[in-house]
């Protein structure tokens, strides 16, 4: 037997009527990538509107008023995260895959744009929460004249908590889903380069 | 391009090469449900490569390039997929018993191959040229080489058995 016969086993596919059901796909297709793109779109503006409308407020008494100069400090942290989430967006909107690689080209851009993404996911606390709640602390500690440490020895652990759980829940994010699937692509690397 | 030309393009492709995304996705997915959401989300890939078109490069080789990256890639995941995947309207592919039922046998066993030797007999199968299958992968055309060698190798010894069994 050779393979000659096994070509002729599925060349005889041929003779069979194969029709995708076009129409439906294509559906599909627009409504997942709409949806996709609003979703994400949805997510990343109202995480740059709500840091961009925190700075504005840290900025407003010492800009408008002159005093609680210390303000302006937590409101400029928070600009410049603004301006990261908005170049993380760019980069990843630039990120998607072009498809102008080969096969091993793109598991190669894929195992790099998971490192990415990783790295991203273990930066985003820091960048859009510490920011935050920081200069609300600070903002909380100015305006509060009675001083009341009690609070903010219940707020600051509480705070530090709450980090603390996020940072966790990311990094068993990192652990469960997005290392696997590295490693899954750096098997199929392997798969390719061993009989080079 | 806009949005319509898109839509367009990619229903020129899924007519064009309905053949070859039906064998991708029979490949990489066995039963009619993961099918289905294999051929939405390389759907989804091709729309999105459109834009990123390279005119050097033969359509059949891109699409082949969008479609098995995204078969390998859905392979990894496929069990995260079914609670994403919406239901189309009309039954996708054609899955209809083959005249020949040893053509459900062949899928079978290049569906145990390994996702890139999978990708290389498909491809095979096809009559893609092993320049081009070197190029789609992005493998030396001597390794292509071999490695098709050892996969002609592998699928006939398995005729030979299922021939002897059958006897």
């Amino acid at each position: 037997m050779n393979f000659d016969e096994i070509q002729l086993i599925w060349n005889s596919q041929a003779a069979t009527k194969e029709s995708l059901e076009r129409e439906s796909i294509l559906l599909a297709v627009v409504e997942k990538e709409q949806s996709l793109r609003r979703l994400t779109a949805i997510t990343d503006g109202v995480m740059i509107a709500t840091l961009l409308f925190v700075a504005v407020m840290f900025f407003r008494d010492p800009v408008l008023q002159g005093h609680d100069l210390v303000l302006i400090l937590p409101g400029i942290v928070c600009l410049a995260a603004a301006g990261w989430l908005f170049k993380w967006r760019r980069d990843r909107q630039h990120r998607h895959l072009g498809f102008e690689q080969s096969l091993r080209g793109l598991i190669d851009k894929s195992i790099d744009g998971l490192d990415d993404r990783i790295s991203q996911m273990r930066n985003f606390v820091w960048w859009f929460a510490v920011p935050n709640v920081l200069g609300l602390i600070i903002a909380l500690f100015i305006i509060d004249p009675s001083r009341r440490y009690l609070l903010y020895l219940v707020f600051g652990p509480a705070f530090a908590i709450c980090m603390g759980l996020a940072i966790w829940q990311i990094n068993r994010e990192i652990r469960s889903r997005l290392l696997p699937e590295k490693q899954r692509f750096e098997q199929l690397r392997t798969q390719m380069t061993n009989d080079q | 391009m806009n949005p319509r030309q898109q839509e367009r393009q990619l229903q020129v492709w899924l007519e064009k090469h309905q053949g070859l995304l039906v064998k991708v996705a029979r490949s990489f997915a066995r039963n009619r449900h993961d099918q289905d959401d294999l051929l939405q989300e390389i759907g989804l890939q091709l729309w999105r490569s459109i834009p990123n078109l390279n005119p050097d490069v033969a359509e059949s080789t891109w699409i082949y390039r969008v479609a098995l990256y995204t078969a390998i890639s859905w392979t990894r995941k496929d069990s995260k997929h079914s609670d994403r995947r919406q239901t189309l309207a009309a039954e996708p592919i054609a899955n209809e018993p083959n005249p020949d039922p040893r053509v459900d046998w062949l899928y079978e066993k290049i569906a145990k191959l390994n996702p890139i030797d999978r990708s290389l007999a498909l491809m095979m199968l096809d009559g893609i040229q092993h320049r081009d299958i070197a190029e789609t992968l992005g493998l030396s055309v001597t390794n292509v080489g071999v490695r098709l060698h050892r996969i002609k190798k592998h699928l006939s010894s398995l005729l030979d058995q299922e021939t002897t069994d059958e006897l």
